[in-house]
């Protein structure tokens, strides 16, 4: 039990420390995969299998194929090709690296006390009883969220794309209709 | 049986790794990564208070949060998108459209 949470720990930290200090976005992207399996792996450890599921289809399935094409968008010699860091980034890794310490050394002297529960917690049937129970309005707007997150993004990606389609139709049919007069 | 700070530790670690992405880089799709981490993070330690806990509804918040980061990244990468049409850049240093 340990071998493997310090197995999947181990691996997933180091592929998301590769994810924040790689240069290339798709090799970033990949790395990023390589940590969404392993959280998923401790949701497994945790009897979330529901949770693992998801996270497995959401994340690795779903936002994993959105960074791909956007990383298929930008133009990747230049990316590489441009300074990584800001300018506050000395200062930046210095405070959140003693952040993480204080949450760390609070964490571990508050929470050390808690023994886990046995059996499998997060079945399917019991959160899905949970979820169309107690939590339907919060289903029912995080439904109508990805509604409105799904026609933005559409909007966003596509608005300048129809526009020049319009201005190039505009410039195509204005001197067929003066001919025609 | 693995202690809980063992859990919290790692997603702290996620954490801190993927804010320091946020505040470090300048390339606008590694920063929507690192979001990314953090929520995964958030997740984490929700599992495993959900665990110990013997509480399931940590479980039915992580899926909600689920929900909200698949929804950002969907429209954070339009932004990019859109962003890359109109200035041609992938570059946060770049964008200074209301600074002033």
């Amino acid at each position: 039990m340990y071998f493997f949470f310090f197995l999947f720990a181990i691996v997933g930290v180091g592929s998301a420390i590769m994810v924040v200090t790689n240069r290339n976005v798709v090799h970033a992207a990949l790395y990023l995969l390589l940590t969404f399996f392993c959280v998923g792996a401790t949701y497994v450890m945790l009897r979330a299998e529901l949770l693992a599921a998801v996270q497995v289809l959401v994340y690795a399935g779903a936002v994993m194929v959105l960074f791909l094409f956007a990383s298929l968008v930008i133009n990747i010699p230049r990316a590489l090709a441009l300074r990584q860091w800001n300018r506050q980034s000395s200062v930046a890794v210095v405070l959140a690296g003693l952040t993480g310490l204080w949450i760390i050394i609070a964490t571990s002297s508050s929470f050390g006390a808690l023994t886990a529960g046995d059996g499998p917690l997060g079945t399917p049937r019991a959160v899905g009883e949970l979820l169309f129970s107690n939590y339907i309005l919060p289903f029912e707007i995080a439904s109508l969220v990805l509604l409105a997150a799904m026609i933005g993004a559409i909007y966003l990606a596509r608005s300048t794309a129809i526009e020049a389609e319009r201005t190039r139709s505009e410039s195509e049919t204005t001197p067929a209709n003066t001919h025609d007069v | 049986m693995i202690p809980l700070p063992f859990y919290l530790t790692f997603g702290a670690l996620l954490f801190i790794i993927g804010v320091i992405g946020v505040l470090t880089r300048r390339n606008v799709v590694i920063v929507l990564m690192s979001i990314e981490l953090i929520l995964n993070a958030v997740n984490l330690t929700l599992i495993s208070f959900s665990h110990y806990l013997q509480d399931l509804r940590g479980q039915v918040f992580t899926l909600f949060i689920i929900a909200v980061a698949a929804s950002e990244a969907a429209v954070g990468l339009a932004l990019v998108i859109a962003l890359y049409r109109g200035k041609t850049t992938f570059n946060l240093d770049e964008v200074n459209l209301l600074k002033w």
